[in-house]
């Protein structure tokens, strides 16, 4: 993630890329058009967490790596090739001849400011703790670049390479938001938009009907949605993992996802995809089973139910109010008076970040092309943001495996946090929600691995 | 012709009118599903048949149950939410329209009666609700107090209350004049009983119609603010979060918004035409005049 050092915006400055020098990009009579959910508040691509600025973003600034789209093997990007030279050492060599838009040659010292600034607590950017293991950068050579970890760090790679290059060829590219779901549907079978994400499943048909546009399914690393469960800051029966476990098997998810959203999503278990390193295949996730269910309850001594609160937000996820919803009914059938509070989306993220959406709340995960179980961390690890759940071994396992280079010993840890879990049961259930794009036929575009909009090689038919 | 019949002009004019009788009948069918949604509704309002979610109106769902007006995003039976939601509506529309005119006219006679800086004072407080944007303050409660009807009730209620006291007030600046509340007050009688006796019932032809247009607003903001997001809580039907439910699909599946859209439309031109017929009863100058052109 290098940025410039100097420019009029100093650091937010932009780098362009060699490839949109290419000559051969006819002059093209209209921009390509893509509708998003919502505006970017900023395009500093360190100082957010948003889908929506991600996606302008990634047109914008170039990573060290990248994922080979078939193998999801990494690969050299803006580095030619990076090792590991001791266990907290890890060398990158880059590539030369590349330029920022301003002219300024891309260089180990822009790397260096880069990650640096990203680690400085005083510059605040929310995605710092994905990389926090990193303790400085040394300048080895004006292309050879030396990241130093505090801790074994293996992942450091990947954190190095959420993204991809290519050659665009289109010219001009104008995102814009339009919050309606319907309204970004409209606009693009009236020409209006060319790309469309986020799209509602009960709106494919329509799309497909239409002539002027298809439907792109991307299933692969998309969003892990979970109901987050808290253990110790509010009191109730939630804090007995009986009752939490009871509540996952009340719920009969293969149901709701093959229904509410309409088969666009599949049941994980744990919220971690089944393609990451560390996936725990042995583990049976809680399935449907009401009658354990009331047992459970019994045995906690809730065999009358309670009263529960859902927070839900407010079509964020797919569906996410009636999956909500289904879930509350279901619980219902068990006894547990469940009633889904929803809140509107600057509410509930305000709440969410003081933890007060309690004593369970829904929220994803992923999406940024990790397939690491290290993703456990963010969203499980009691220290990770958003959490309200503690547990001190999986805690303490999932540090000692952030720190372990040894990808046979890193995996144990994994499969036993994963067995934690299960036991624990800190969440309701989780599933991976397929994302759909609606793309204009003059679009020769796929969708990328990681859900990102990345149009880099898209082009105009 | 029995006498009671003859002695009620009022009545007759009022019951003379079409769009009256057919905004009492609408009236009192929803009054009667308000009342009883339980013995009327085919099935719980809350069931979830997720197997059987958009089933078509008039068609019968996997489980054979006929689904009249077809089944929303959840598989629940819209019939049964458009019943239940007219409770949510009247319980709101009236609640809010005694709220506020119990305060409005409360403050109305008072500014009236008083006049000077309680009027004054009252009447510019008026001059202020009215400036207030509406939207910002159900927002700003909301917020902070949370979705539920009460809250709701509270928001309408406290923001129409001006409506009121603006009325009012005129009503009595004039019938404080009269003779017979000269009379009244020349026999040593009190300021409230005064007011409660001689006074209130006077001014009340106006409230009435007044408050009739009253329930049918404070519906429609219910509706309005449900469909916000801001309105009743999900799981109490309610045909503004039916509508705001449904207008995702409303390309697709027609059906989720058309009748809970239509349930509102019907149930707020009833009130309106009743009211419209109300002004014309309670307007003397008309009455007279019909009577005149009866003879």
């Amino acid at each position: 993630m290098p940025f410039a050092k100097r420019g009029p915006w100093g650091a937010v400055a932009v780098l362009v890329l060699l490839g949109l020098l290419v000559p051969g990009a006819a002059a093209q009579p209209k921009p390509v058009v893509v509708v998003q959910s919502g505006e970017a508040a900023t395009l500093d691509w360190h100082m957010h967490c948003d889908k929506n600025a991600h996606e302008p973003d990634r047109q914008i600034f170039d990573t060290l790596l990248r994922r080979d789209l078939k193998t999801l093997k990494l690969e050299g990007n803006l580095a030619e090739s990076w090792r590991l030279l001791t266990d907290t050492t890890w060398q990158f060599k880059l590539r030369r001849g590349i330029k920022f838009h301003n002219g300024e040659p891309f260089d180990a010292a822009a790397v260096k400011f880069s990650v640096e600034r990203m680690l400085n607590p005083a510059q605040g950017a929310p995605g710092r703790t994905s990389i926090a293991s990193i303790d400085h950068v040394d300048v080895v050579d004006p292309y050879t670049v030396n990241v130093v970890t505090k801790t074994p760090f293996p992942l450091l790679p990947v954190r190095m390479s959420p993204g991809h290059r290519g050659a665009p060829a289109i010219e001009r590219l104008v995102f814009r938001p339009v919050p309606e779901l319907t309204t970004r549907v409209a606009a693009l079978l009236s020409g209006q938009a060319d790309l469309v994400s986020d799209v509602p499943p009960d709106q494919v048909a329509k799309i497909k009907a239409s002539g002027v546009a298809r439907v792109e399914v991307s299933t692969l690393g998309g969003f892990v949605i979970m109901v987050k469960m808290t253990n110790y800051l509010m009191p109730g029966p939630w804090q007995d993992a009986r009752v939490r476990k009871a509540i996952n098997y009340a719920i009969d998810l293969d149901t709701i996802i093959k229904t509410v959203l309409e088969g666009y999503g599949q049941p994980l278990g744990v919220p971690l995809e089944k393609e990451a390193f560390g996936f725990n295949p042995a583990i049976k996730w809680w399935g449907y089973d009401p009658e354990r269910a009331k047992a459970l309850l019994r045995e906690a001594g809730y065999a009358n139910g309670f009263e529960l609160t859902l927070h839900a937000p407010n079509r964020r996820y797919m569906n996410d109010i009636e999956v909500m919803q289904a879930m509350a009914a279901m619980l219902g059938k068990v006894g547990i008076k469940a009633t889904v509070q929803v809140w509107e989306q600057s509410v509930y993220t305000t709440k969410w970040r003081k933890r007060e959406l309690l004593p369970a709340y829904m929220v994803a995960w992923g999406g940024a092309g990790v397939f690491d179980g290290d993703l456990l961390v963010n969203s499980l690890h009691s220290k990770s943001a958003l959490a309200i759940h503690k547990n001190e071994a999986l805690d303490k396992i999932l540090e000692e495996a952030q720190g372990t280079n040894d990808p046979e010993r890193r995996r144990a840890l994994y499969f036993k946090a994963q067995e934690i879990i299960f036991e624990d049961a800190p969440i309701i259930k989780a599933y991976q929600q397929a994302h759909i794009f609606g793309i204009s036929n003059r679009l020769d575009w796929k969708p990328w691995i990681d859900n990102m909009l990345f149009l880099y090689d898209a082009r105009l038919k | 012709m029995p006498e009671w019949w003859a002695r009620h002009r009022r009545t007759r004019t009022f019951l003379a009118a079409p769009s009256a009788r057919f905004g009492l009948v609408v009236l009192v069918g929803v009054l009667l599903c308000a009342l009883l949604p339980g013995r009327l509704a085919p099935a719980d309002p809350n069931e979830q048949q997720l197997l059987a979610r958009f089933t078509p109106p008039a068609t019968r769902t996997g489980d054979g149950t006929l689904a009249a007006l077809g089944t929303d995003q959840l598989g629940r039976d819209i019939l049964s939410r458009v019943i239940h939601g007219a409770r949510t509506s009247v319980l709101i529309g009236m609640s809010a329209v005694l709220l506020a005119g119990t305060v409005g006219t409360s403050l109305g006679l008072t500014a009236g009666i008083r006049g000077g800086m309680s009027d004054h004072l009252i009447m510019r407080l008026a001059d202020m609700q009215f400036a207030f944007p509406f939207i910002l303050l159900a927002i700003t409660v909301i917020g902070v107090l949370g979705p539920s009807i009460r809250n709701i009730i509270l928001v309408v209620g406290l923001s129409n209350w001006a409506t009121y006291a603006r009325v009012v007030r005129a009503e009595t600046l004039a019938v404080r004049e009269r003779t017979y509340v000269d009379a009244a007050r020349s026999l040593g009688l009190s300021r409230p009983r005064i007011l409660w006796r001689h006074i209130l019932p006077n001014v009340s032809a106006s409230l009435i119609v007044v408050a009739t247009f009253g329930v049918a607003g404070a519906i429609l903001t219910e509706a309005g603010l449900s469909f916000l997001g801001l309105g009743v809580p999900l799981a109490i039907p309610s045909w503004g979060g039916m509508l705001a439910e449904g207008r995702q699909f409303v390309d697709t599946r027609y059906w989720l918004a058309l009748f809970p859209g239509a349930a509102l439309f019907v149930t707020v031109m009833a009130i309106n035409l009743l009211g419209d017929a109300l002004r014309d009863a309670l307007d003397p100058y008309l009455v007279a005049r019909r009577a005149v052109g009866q003879l």
